[in-house]
């Protein structure tokens, strides 16, 4: 069956199999990706992002115009990383472009995607040349050029894609990083795989069935988190250690000697029968032990100090905060249960778990501003792939969205210190953003394929460590890639280290890593924390 | 003839005020049902070791313009003039009462009541500033604008053991955005119009902090200081450390250091420290 025109029942049916096609060959299109971080998320991104345009799409009535402006705006809230975004603006320069069509046929299908590639530049700050862009663009123009010439339908979709194919081949000419690693463009695969479904779809190609489990990003309210670990004031005695003595022939000023050593803010007072006895100690099972050896022992009293401290701390913290609407208020993109708590800590009101393999969605993003209770919302998106996501929210909401540029978790905790809830919008966002060129971050991944990079053999599972988002060294071992990795970061003795052990570390690991830091760095200053953050067994930061 | 009065909270030694022809009225520290005078009835050490163990925590009031009135008697003649500077208008009620003892002495005394904007070190060098300035026998307007002059060009920062005690007494204001913390956070106060406020949330070890602290100093005096002051609420370890950094990193430099009283104690809390300076003139 030879179609001259696209109607609405039929672009959907067609953007369903361009999806699944993209489905089909999403881990291909991830395998491409140049960097082999554990990220490798083009394809995934993509998929997602196109899933959900087609979600709305189908919901859509039946007409052209109505099922793209769905798709649109379903690409728009379901984009995901920088590939995500970039194809949400596709979908809706394509709709733009189209004017309203009822019925797409090549003249509107040339106009459409001339308007997805116009768009989508426009969306980028600053285009590079070998990505999808140029292969879309490229399209658009070959789709011009091709109106008006007396052809069918699927043969001009034919051409424009086989033209395509050919840009895409050239990417690796145009973008050095592509040759380095001998792929082309994964975001350009991806957009073919879905080009080349639309086009089997017109050729009669039907949807095979199947059902798909997906893990939907969470989002975590900070106040499902309690607990603290480490405690604010240095207190040089941890336990207030209180009790009453009695016994026969008790010597006060012989009390009073022998437990002076053993703590401070020492108390003894009493009578030869009965002495009461208080003291801040680090070891009350010293003072109790020595107490019961003269007498009996009543009303015990020991309070950790630290802890109860630290619950005052908490408690004001908490009525502090449940107040009132903040002025600014804060969402951030974290992965890992200790950085979540670390994070919440530090103010954040609302977190995403995202991080590296799940980029979370505009439309996640954005129930996150609007869940928090703030006048205005400043997003730390962590991650340079969701930079971009988190710059559309802005254009969702009536709340004033500022994304600050932290492209990994350490920036996005320099860029804390530096908040201040009694500023407003643009002075925090000011001065974080200054705060995030204070620190350098470093980063131990493993590499999920063989590639070269920066002249290095990359085997798959390798461990790399990464400075500041480059693969500087590769190694074998985590905490051996570590060193090797802060050798090459820190600078001069003045060093301040902070490392943050994932998922796959055990506890008595980080320990011994640290140690090895320590000895390393003897005039660094070297802090040690559970980060919990799948995939990167240790990011840290150096300032 | 010109004097000069303060109180407690300028944590000013004995020797300082009375060398200095100072007169400091007592602010009145509560423990329980306990009423002390400052500076009279309990000291500093006495008050921090009882405070370790002390069940509730205690708490502070001005003194009233009745004890305004009779110290000022005490201090001046009839015709004199009296520069009373206090802590803050805005951290105690002491200005207040030294104003309405300044009412009730019209036509005796002259007293003129300044709110030096600052607390215990930075008060203590703005009263010393004015005492100077009398003994070199500036009139007035002179004390007033020498007063001004150390108000202005004072640097001054802190750190605190814990921020729940500025919470608990309701001193903290802004500063309460340095709460939070999982990660070893030191917060960095100081004393701007009046109050407290935050200056930065600080990671690193003492060390650093110290580093740190002297780095703010120059930056505020826009040059290195020559006398460096240091104050601390039971926190004597800090001090010298601090002390010696001070001393490393500025050679000949002169340190003075001060214990903070029961008043400022209860309010900054155990393990508070911090330095002042002032650019010479």
């Amino acid at each position: 069956m030879s179609l001259d025109f696209i109607d609405g029942l039929k672009l959907k049916s067609l953007l369903e199999i361009g999806v699944e096609t993209l489905f089909e060959h999403k881990e291909e299109v991830d395998d491409l990706n140049v960097f082999p971080v554990p990220d490798g998320d083009t394809g995934t991104n993509m998929y997602l992002t196109f899933k959900a345009a087609l979600k709305e799409a189908k919901k859509a009535s039946d007409d052209v115009p109505g099922v793209l402006e769905a798709a649109a705006q379903g690409a728009l809230m379901g984009a995901r990383g920088n590939s995500g975004v970039i194809t949400s603006q596709f979908f809706r320069g394509f709709a733009k472009g189209t004017e309203k069509a009822e019925k797409l046929g090549i003249s509107e299908i040339a106009k459409g995607i001339a308007g997805a590639s116009s768009l989508a530049y426009q969306a980028v700050r600053k285009p590079v040349e070998g990505t999808m862009l140029t292969v879309v663009r490229e399209a658009g123009e070959k789709a011009t050029t091709l109106v008006g010439k007396k052809m069918k339908l699927e043969d001009f979709l034919v051409a424009v894609y086989h033209h395509a194919e050919d840009i895409l081949s050239q990417t690796p000419e145009m973008l050095p990083a592509l040759k380095q690693a001998g792929v082309v463009d994964a975001g350009g695969k991806g957009i073919l795989f879905f080009f080349q479904g639309v086009i089997e779809g017109l050729q009669g190609k039907t949807l095979k069935k199947r059902t798909i489990q997906e893990k939907e990003p969470v989002i975590k309210s900070a106040s499902s988190f309690t607990e603290s670990e480490i405690s604010l004031v240095d207190f040089a005695f941890q336990y207030c250690t209180e009790f009453i003595l009695q016994g026969k022939k008790l010597m006060v000023e012989e009390i009073k000697k022998d437990l002076s050593p053993h703590g401070d803010s020492m108390l003894v007072v009493g009578n030869e029968n009965t002495v009461k006895i208080h003291i801040h100690t680090n070891n009350p099972g010293l003072i109790l032990d020595y107490a019961v050896r003269l007498g009996d022992l009543s009303e015990v009293q020991i309070h950790n100090m630290v802890e109860q401290s630290q619950q005052r701390l908490e408690k004001l913290k908490q009525n502090m905060e449940s107040e009132t609407t903040q002025e600014v208020g804060l969402v951030a993109v974290v992965p890992g249960e200790g950085l979540h708590k670390i994070y919440k800590s530090l103010g954040v009101g609302e977190i995403i778990e995202g991080g590296q393999t799940m980029n979370p969605s505009t439309e996640d993003l954005y129930k996150a501003v609007t869940k928090i209770d703030a006048k205005q919302v400043l997003i730390l998106p962590n991650n340079s792939n969701v930079i971009m996501t988190a710059g559309q929210v802005g254009e969702l909401t009536e709340i004033p969205v500022a994304v600050v540029p932290s492209k990994t978790i350490p920036q996005g905790i320099s860029a804390l210190m530096a908040f201040n809830p009694h500023e407003g919008l643009r002075e925090n966002l000011e001065a974080m953003t200054r705060a995030i060129g204070n620190v350098s971050t470093g980063e131990v991944t493993f590499a999920v394929r063989k590639s070269q990079y920066n002249g290095f053999e990359i085997e798959e599972g390798d461990i790399m460590g990464l400075k500041d988002g480059d693969i500087i060294c590769v190694g074998k071992d985590s905490s051996q890639v570590l060193l090797d990795l802060l050798k090459q970061m820190v600078e001069g003795e003045d060093s301040f280290i902070t490392l943050y052990y994932g998922h796959d570390v055990n506890e008595s690991e980080a320990q011994s890593t640290l140690a090895k830091v320590q000895d390393l760095f003897p005039d660094a200053d070297v802090e040690l924390y559970y980060g919990g953050q799948p995939l990167y067994s240790y990011i840290f930061s150096v300032e | 003839m010109i004097h000069i009065v303060t109180d407690s909270t300028a944590d000013l030694t004995k020797q300082l005020a009375e060398s200095n022809n100072i007169s400091v009225i007592p602010l009145n520290l509560h423990f329980g049902e306990e009423i002390l005078k400052d500076g009279e009835d309990i000291w500093a050490e006495e008050f921090y070791h009882r405070l370790s163990f002390e069940a509730t925590l205690p708490t502070t009031s001005q003194p009233s313009p009745g004890e305004f009135v009779d110290l000022y008697r005490r201090t001046a003649q009839k015709g004199d003039t009296i520069i009373s500077i206090h802590i803050s208008e805005k951290l105690s009620g002491t200005l207040n009462s030294s104003r309405l003892a300044a009412e009730m002495l019209q036509g005796e005394i002259n007293v003129v009541p300044v709110d030096s904007a600052y607390v215990t070190l930075p008060l203590g060098m703005v009263v010393l500033e004015a005492a100077r300035a009398v003994k070199e026998g500036q009139d007035l307007e002179g004390v007033l604008s020498r007063i001004k002059w150390a108000q202005e060009n004072l640097a001054f920062s802190f750190t605190v053991g814990s921020l729940e005690h500025l919470y608990r007494t309701g001193r903290i204001g802004k500063a309460s955005s340095l709460l939070g913390h999982l990660l070893n956070i030191r917060p960095v106060l100081s004393i701007s119009d009046g109050l407290i406020v935050p200056v930065e949330k600080f990671r690193g070890n003492s060390n650093r902090l110290d580093r740190r602290f002297l780095d703010l100093i120059r930056t505020d005096l826009g040059g290195e200081p020559a006398v460096v002051y240091l104050i601390h609420a039971n926190a004597p370890e800090e001090v010298k450390r601090l002390e010696e950094a001070c001393r490393e990193s500025i050679p000949g430099v002169e340190v003075v250091s001060a214990i903070a009283g029961p008043i400022v104690g209860v309010h900054a809390g155990p393990g508070a420290y911090g330095i002042a300076a002032l650019p010479a003139h």
